[in-house]
């Protein structure tokens, strides 16, 4: 194993796990809940977002550099290892499908829509698993790029955007309800919740010391851009309008003119996040060959790769038949699904981790 | 009959083996025949016995090939040897020691056991006197012969800068580099590749600021190769390439004296191949690829202005043509109305979708441009008409493609040619066809995904252990002042970090750092 990725690398990473799919989902069903209070709610997610980090962090940095499913073996024992193993590459491999499938569908809605989906989620998944064969080292370095992309692309579309912002559509703070803002905190909660790839990811660090500032900035990085999205479709459409938006992101880019010869620039923006719906799909896939290579005790981690990505094809194409039955997933189906693997299953590792602290300092594990 | 014809050939060959391999022996004629039978037939090959009236009972022997050796040096040397076999001269150390010590009018000599040494040595161009009763032949550096003076280079030409480059001759060349940097740290380590041409390479870097391990490494890996010919550094580039299976260039080469002293002193290794102008320099970046030798000598401002001109002419040989199919198949909503009707006028006429049409004008274009290489000069100016003239605004006339993309590929091959590094310019035409072919079929997401592809690929590719893109990815601030932008001299006090050695002292380029202030002269 090769300890090659920086913490700046890493802070892309968790970024580009986070974002591409919550900025566009989470600004509509913030604001669906809390209408004008939408924000409030990114808000409060990101406060508890920064805690959930600083847990995933605690529990990397008593890792004592083995891979994560190694060191779970090591502390609870070869049969729960596996068991974790299994279920975490199940995990990853059903979100793998599911944001390929939710980027097919984007990209059939607002951009293809002649083109067979199928073709799309053959296209994205060969691309993931390229980036994948390429291994954890280059799929880092490619998320960094990514990274410096969209701190290109989000200052000027707030710029392009800046005459068509009314801060007062924000007002006044508060008039959904503390139930309301509760109930909007959710969604954003579970995307951040996607903190915990650093389990996987923490052992391929370079300076793994230094993995709580990588989970607490990349935390906080994708936070602001869910809670940017959020505040400027809002002030520039007002709730009730975002409320009907299917991508409130885009519809947000897509007003932009500039002079009477750039119009329509909103394919561009769509390209770069494109991109880093590329680096999110790349790291789930890599999540699920990690675990599955490992739980089953796989020697070649490139016929996994090829195996799973050809089960995600057919798996994405038939759970799916409808592009509702889809959306129903993620709105609804992917809560508990979220919930569970992102915050109880790690909570229940952390359990078990302190419950068998004696063997870990036995084997000369590092303080938290 | 075929098989016992081949056996005894073969028996024929181990036995010659057997022969050229073995070590001098005292008498003369057996040394001659032997080396006569390495050497083979040649009319080019000079053979001369020579006696000294001081050792009667001792001849010596001059073997030498004609065309290969430098006809002065040799000439000297006879005249030497000749007055000097006149004299009476009272030593009693012998010919060999006489010849070696007293008589030999050329500066580097070297003494040789075997045949085989000194078959070689003749074959490279050297001079070799067999001493009769001596267990030891005297192989005299004679190399030299016709070669191409040192010319302005051809395929990297500066406004402001020096004009030399270098030759076919590796002696040249490394003298060359002598004359730029003159430091004893400058290291020059030879090897010999290739069974049959047995082409001589020179690594070259600058101890102390070179990475030891990458020096290790080009040594490793030039050792490895085990080829009957090389021919051009071509040949060693794609033996020691970290990748094999990519369309980026993974080691720059130079016909640039400066470029490859330049190179040098950032840490990297050169090598250098007898029978070539071009050098190659490893570890290699993607920016470096984007770099020019006058970026240096011409003031920073407009060095930086022109770098981001050639990326941009980068990413437009690139990706242009696949943009305009895109757009004009799948995005149309883009165009501002007025340029979509006007696209829409001139492509009514026309019988192919946009793929169909940029991809004939693509392959026309490069059938052009090969043609304008390999045709002799004299008739270039007819290419040209043919090109532009016949092929260009026929074509539009007959209605077979649009004006627009006449343009677009027109604007694309003038952008392919801003790229310094032409090898970069290749890699840019081969992606181009592939993102054609995306965008075509999937618009802008696919041009995306391919963009994403190349991400991917670029991100895992490495250049004897650096990755590829650095300083980017990894970001390595302090190298971003020479990389896309370049800053005043005075500012990169520092050799780039990763690729020069990592002892503090070394790293510095500059000492002090500081910008020299014309108010302190009291001028």
């Amino acid at each position: 194993m090769k300890r090659e990725i920086s913490t700046l690398q890493t802070v892309a990473i968790v970024i580009n796990a986070i974002t591409p799919t919550a900025v566009l989902s989470v600004p509509g069903v913030a604001i669906g809940f809390a209408s004008n209070d939408g924000w409030i709610a990114v808000l409060i997610a990101a406060a508890a977002g920064v805690i959930i980090a600083i847990a995933m962090a605690a529990i990397c940095r008593r890792n004592p550099g083995l891979l994560f499913l190694e060191w779970i073996e090591s502390r609870l024992g070869t049969a729960t290892g596996i068991f974790i193993g299994v279920l975490l590459g199940v995990y990853y491999f059903n979100a793998f499908c599911m944001i390929v499938r939710e980027f097919a569908n984007f990209i059939e809605d607002m951009v293809l829509d002649e083109t067979p989906i199928v073709m799309l989620i053959v296209v994205m998944v060969a691309v993931s698993a390229f980036s994948i064969a390429h291994g954890i080292e280059a799929m880092a370095r490619s998320a960094a790029l990514v990274l410096y992309l969209i701190m290109i692309i989000v200052p000027i579309s707030v710029g392009l955007n800046f005459d068509d912002i009314n801060f007062k559509e924000l007002l006044p703070f508060f008039d959904a309800g503390a139930t309301r803002i509760g109930l909007a905190t959710i969604a954003p909660l579970l995307w951040l919740s996607e903190v915990s790839i650093l389990l996987i990811v923490q052992p391929y660090m370079k300076y793994p010391k230094s993995v709580m500032r990588a989970s607490v900035i990349g935390s906080i990085g994708s936070s602001l851009q869910l809670l940017l999205v959020t505040v400027i479709s809002t002030s520039i459409f007002g709730a009730d309008v975002v409320r009907m938006m299917s991508y409130p992101l885009f519809n947000m880019v897509g007003i932009v003119e500039v002079g009477e010869f750039v119009e329509r620039i909103e394919i561009f923006t769509i390209s770069v996040w494109g991109m880093t719906m590329y680096v999110k799909m790349a790291v789930f896939l890599f999540g699920a060959v990690h675990c599955f290579t490992h739980a089953l005790r796989l020697k070649s981690s490139m016929h996994v790769l090829f195996s799973i990505s050809l089960l995600a094809v057919a798996t994405i194409i038939v759970t799916w038949p409808r592009n509702t039955e889809h959306g129903q997933y993620v709105m609804i189906e992917s809560v508990p699904f979220f919930t569970l693997f992102n915050l109880i299953i790690p909570a229940c590792i952390a359990i078990g981790l302190l419950a068998t602290r004696g063997r870990g300092a036995a084997k000369g594990e590092q303080a938290p | 009959m075929f098989m016992s014809n081949n056996k005894r050939k073969q028996e024929t060959n181990t036995g010659r083996e057997r022969q050229v391999e073995q070590l001098l022996v005292p008498d003369l004629d057996q040394n001659m025949e032997r080396l006569q039978l390495f050497l083979g037939e040649g009319a080019d090959i000079v053979h001369r016995t020579l006696t000294h009236r001081s050792f009667p009972d001792q001849r010596y022997s001059l073997f030498y090939i004609d065309g290969i050796v430098d006809g002065a040096a040799i000439g000297t040397m006879l005249l030497g040897l000749l007055e000097d076999g006149n004299k009476i001269i009272e030593s009693t150390d012998g010919l060999y020691t006489h010849l070696t010590d007293r008589s030999i009018a050329v500066g580097k000599i070297r003494p040789a056991e075997t045949i085989q040494e000194l078959g070689y040595a003749v074959l490279e161009g050297s001079s070799v006197i067999l001493v009769e009763g001596s267990l030891k032949a005297i192989i005299i550096d004679t190399t030299g012969g016709e070669s191409r003076s040192v010319e302005e280079p051809t395929s990297q030409t500066v406004v402001r800068g020096p004009k030399e480059g270098f030759t076919e001759n590796l002696r040249t060349n490394t003298a060359l580099m002598r004359r730029i940097i003159k430091s004893p740290k400058l290291r020059f380590d030879y090897k010999v590749i290739g069974r049959e041409t047995r082409t001589n390479v020179a690594i070259v870097y600058l101890q102390g600021i070179a990475q030891d391990d990458v020096v290790q490494e080009v040594h490793r890996r030039i050792d490895q190769i085990e080829i009957d010919a090389i021919l051009e550094s071509g040949y060693i580039e794609e033996f020691i390439q970290d990748k094999a299976f990519t369309p980026f260039p993974l080691i720059q080469n130079t016909e640039r004296p400066d470029t490859a002293c330049a190179s040098i002193l950032e840490g990297q290794v050169v090598i250098m191949v007898s029978g070539t102008p071009f050098v190659l320099i490893a570890p290699a970046t993607f920016v470096k690829f984007f770099q020019s030798s006058e970026d240096y000598y011409q003031r920073y401002d407009i060095s930086t202005f022109l770098r981001l001109i050639r990326v941009i002419s980068f990413f437009i040989s690139m990706l242009l043509p696949s943009l305009y199919i895109a757009i004009t198949t799948f995005h149309q909503e883009m165009l501002p109305t007025p340029l979509l009707i006007s696209l829409a006028a001139q492509r009514e006429g026309v019988p192919f979708p946009a793929l169909v049409e940029a991809f004939l004008m693509e392959i026309t274009f490069e059938i052009l441009r090969e043609a304008g290489v390999r045709m002799p000069r004299i008739i270039g100016p007819a290419i040209s008409i043919v090109g532009a003239l016949v092929l260009g605004q026929a074509a539009v006339q007959a209605g077979l493609v649009s004006a627009a993309m006449v343009i677009v590929v027109s604007f694309t091959a003038i952008a392919s040619f801003v790229i310094p590094a032409v090898n970069m310019g290749v890699a840019a035409r081969l992606i181009r066809f592939a993102l054609m072919i995306l965008g075509g079929s999937f618009g802008l997401f696919g041009i995306m995904s391919g963009l994403m592809v190349l991400l991917a690929h670029m991100s895992g590719l490495r250049s004897f252990g650096k990755p590829y893109l650095l300083p980017f990815s990894p970001l390595i601030i302090s190298n971003l002042k020479d990389a896309f932008i370049r800053v005043p001299w005075w500012a990169m006090r520092k050799r780039p970090i990763g690729m020069s050695s990592n002892q503090v002292p070394n790293q510095n380029r500059i000492g002090g750092g500081k910008r020299p202030d014309p108010d302190q002269g009291g001028a």
